[in-house]
């Protein structure tokens, strides 16, 4: 039997790893994530997030921030990447005390992160905006398109088998407030010809430097639909590059592409030629 | 930024832990040195896989790539001073790595104003040495990255600031 001595000494350990795990990074538990289906508000799976100072960053100046959405099987049919239906994620600044340098100047906030082509410092080489070799594509989503290729590609942050999308961001505190916003947004073929894309959920992060250090950390907070500032958002896409980009409202929506189709179509009259000629052959026999 | 000779043996002696920590690779790796660069107040660094084996590094398109790298200074009787490359602000941020196939360098182009604190005033002869360190860590582990602390030789380069002489 344990000494209460232990017991107390055990408990009392306990408390201060849940308070250094309290103090060293938030988490919001998964949330429902709705969309509108047929014109009915549905639940089609959640949202989870966190938000923390990065405990490996030697500078002790970053963030490290979570977020990942698991879709309910029952609506498989709608992340189908070979029909272009995809849940991503759009990233936007608030609020910034020190900006890093789009096409050599520093937006202003409300931004969206990355911008199109991505930030200088992402070019190859660094900061050469004239010559180099963009970071980013030039869609408005955190995560890179398919092919673009590196970490940020999205084949690297969804799986479309396990029905989940991941987003994460390391970003650096600078000396002042830092802010962001980060939502969950559906993007189909016809969105995307139309250039828009419908934003479900949304939480925001953020937090706080001296200039050397992290000093404070703040959220992830929920944002839902109802308190979505779409002037917000398209502030945001006007500022480094998507002013042709618009979030939108409405019905998720998944249509095969005219490729598949011409796959159906294939398929089933290969069938019917099959079972056609099964049938003249019992006939003959 | 500026950074005492105490700080420099405290920085390398950190290095040296990581390196022995490193899962992926060994110091012997990886080569180092420091050219002049094609212009004025210029210089490179050059990063060399010396080993039989491709060895992947971070990329310096993230803060785990670019905040790899420091300047050991020299200047005369002056004790030696180190410097830290200046600083991003980070957003989109997440770790990425290049391959370096056997015998293959890489060349990062720099300009004098990316070290804050290189130069003080007038024209300057310096002896600089690159210090190339990667802390072993998980992110380090998954993405299989070369770990671990390796420096350049010392090498000569001038500088002159513009409008002095």
């Amino acid at each position: 039997m344990l000494h209460p001595s232990r017991i107390r000494l055990t408990a009392l350990s306990l408390v201060a790893i849940a308070i250094t795990f309290a103090v060293s990074a938030q988490n919001a538990a998964a949330i429902p994530v709705h969309a509108m289906i047929n014109g009915q508000d549905t639940i089609i799976g959640d949202l989870s997030a966190s938000n923390g100072y990065y405990q490996n960053d030697p500078n002790t100046n970053k963030l490290l921030e979570t977020g990942s959405f698991t879709l309910d099987m029952a609506y498989k049919a709608y992340m189908h990447d070979a029909d272009g239906c995809q849940f991503r994620w759009f990233q936007i600044v608030t609020a910034d005390a020190s900006p890093p340098n789009y096409l050599g100047n520093p937006p202003t906030v409300p931004y969206t992160d990355p911008p199109s082509n991505g930030w200088d410092y992402e070019r190859t080489p660094p900061n050469d905006f004239t010559n180099g070799t963009p970071g980013a594509d030039n869609s408005p989503f955190y995560e890179d398109n398919p092919g673009f290729g590196g970490t940020f590609d999205y084949n690297n942050f969804h799986s479309e088998a396990q029905g989940t999308s991941r987003t994460e961001d390391r970003p650096g505190l600078p000396n002042g407030n830092l802010q962001f916003q980060t939502y969950l947004v559906f993007i189909n073929a016809d969105l995307a010809s139309k250039m828009m894309f419908i934003p479900l959920i949304g939480y925001s992060w953020g937090g706080t430097g001296d200039g050397t250090k992290g000093t404070s950390f703040n959220g992830p907070t929920i944002i839902n639909p109802a308190n979505f500032d779409f002037t917000l958002m398209q502030n945001a896409l006007n500022a480094d590059g998507f002013a042709a980009w618009k979030p939108t409202t409405g019905d998720i929506v998944c249509v095969p592409e005219p490729s598949t189709w011409v796959l159906l179509i294939f398929s089933v009259t290969a069938l019917a030629v099959g079972q056609s000629r099964n049938y003249a052959r019992s006939r003959r026999t | 930024m500026r950074i005492s000779l105490p700080e420099v043996v405290a920085f390398l002696s950190i290095a040296g832990i990581a390196a022995g920590n490193s899962v992926v690779n060994n110091s012997h790796s990886l080569r180092i040195s420091v050219e002049p660069g094609s212009g004025p107040n210029q210089f490179r660094i050059l990063i060399a896989n010396i080993s039989p084996e491709p060895v992947r590094i971070w990329k310096e398109q993230c803060s785990w790539g670019y905040e790899a790298f420091a300047l050991e200074v020299k200047s005369g009787d002056k004790p030696p001073k180190l410097i830290k490359p200046r600083t991003i602000s980070w957003r989109r941020n997440l770790p990425q790595f290049r391959t370096l196939e056997p015998g293959e360098k890489y060349t990062l182009n720099y300009g004098a104003d990316d070290w804050p604190g290189l130069l003080t005033a007038g024209k300057q002869r310096l002896q600089i040495r690159a210090h190339y360190t990667v802390r072993s860590d998980e992110d380090a582990t998954r993405a299989n990255v070369w770990t671990g602390h390796v420096q350049s030789e010392w090498t000569g380069l001038e500088f002159q600031i513009a409008g002095q002489k």
